[in-house]
């Protein structure tokens, strides 16, 4: 006998997470994206998160009309529909490894739904602003 | 030596944040409350397991994935850096340390740190390369 989250199932509760539809219980207004300068587990709690120090740097907010629907596949996947854009770096510099998107656009609060790495990239008073294309941030849920 | 690589960033942010002592007290407490463990270090089995799995670092050891005897030697010249340390047997603000690898104060001001010889001139915006997040039920069929 199986067990686990139907398609569809996976479909409404990544919708319910990431705040593109409700399901069972509110979704939240906006989530936050968090770059970050060391990695994320699943342990990992948003006040102990190692998140990028330069001046201006402040999570990034992910509106639900930033997302895609969830589809309902085998995985399931998500994504950012449009780019997201940081603030300029003003001064100082980070080099990023990882994301994690958050309830809060605080940093080192709230909790952390979703999370992932990303190529080691340097952001600075040069390279700047940070961005994120559009389509190139994705969650999946596998349902099985 | 440039410690820093692609490498040895990665290695050195897989091991948990180094936060000061009252911030810390603060993580693990909420850590037990969440989760039952705080994680404050690795062994280097569980950080090439890690490593293993990381789509970030799939490209990184000399013939992809990195090995565990690559990911030994990032720590071995994270550690002559000062970066992190490795404790053989001991306990620290209540949690213990069994052949780990830990991240120091020197090893999170690094990864911090203004970047070296970055481009003087503007360069515009940096596209960041995301690697997607997966999640799974963890249901058996």
């Amino acid at each position: 006998m199986g067990s686990g989250f139907s398609r569809k199932a996976a479909a409404g509760l990544l919708e319910y997470l990431l705040g593109k539809a409700e399901t069972k219980v509110s979704k939240p207004a906006e989530v936050f994206l968090a770059l970050c300068t060391a990695e994320v587990k699943e342990s990992t709690l948003s006040a102990g998160l190692s998140e990028a120090t330069y001046t201006t740097y402040a999570r990034k907010a992910i509106k639900p009309a930033d997302l895609s629907e969830a589809t309902e596949a085998q995985p399931s996947i998500i994504e950012t529909v449009n780019e997201l854009i940081f603030a300029k770096v003003d001064s100082g510099s980070s080099t990023i490894i990882s994301w994690a998107i958050c309830t809060s656009g605080t940093t080192g609060g709230g909790a952390i739904l979703a999370f992932g790495q990303c190529t080691s990239t340097a952001l600075s008073t040069t390279q700047t602003p940070p961005t994120v294309a559009a389509k190139a941030l994705k969650v999946e849920l596998k349902a099985t | 030596m440039e410690v820093l690589t692609d490498l040895g960033r990665r290695v050195l942010g897989s091991l948990p944040p180094w936060f000061p002592d009252d911030h810390m007290r603060k993580l693990i407490a909420a850590e037990q409350d969440a989760a039952g463990e705080a994680v404050q270090s690795h062994t280097l089995d569980e950080l090439a397991a890690d490593l293993a799995s990381n789509p970030a670092a799939q490209h990184l050891g000399a013939e992809g994935p990195l090995t565990r005897e690559e990911v030994h030697g990032a720590l071995v010249a994270l550690e002559e850096a000062g970066y992190v340390e490795f404790i053989e047997s001991g306990t620290r603000l209540g949690v213990e340390h069994k052949q780990a690898w830990k991240m120091t104060k020197a090893g999170r001001e690094a990864i911090n740190a203004p970047l070296p010889g970055r481009p003087v001139e503007p360069q515009g915006a940096v596209t960041i390369p995301m690697h997607v997040g997966s999640m799974n039920s963890g249901a058996e069929a």
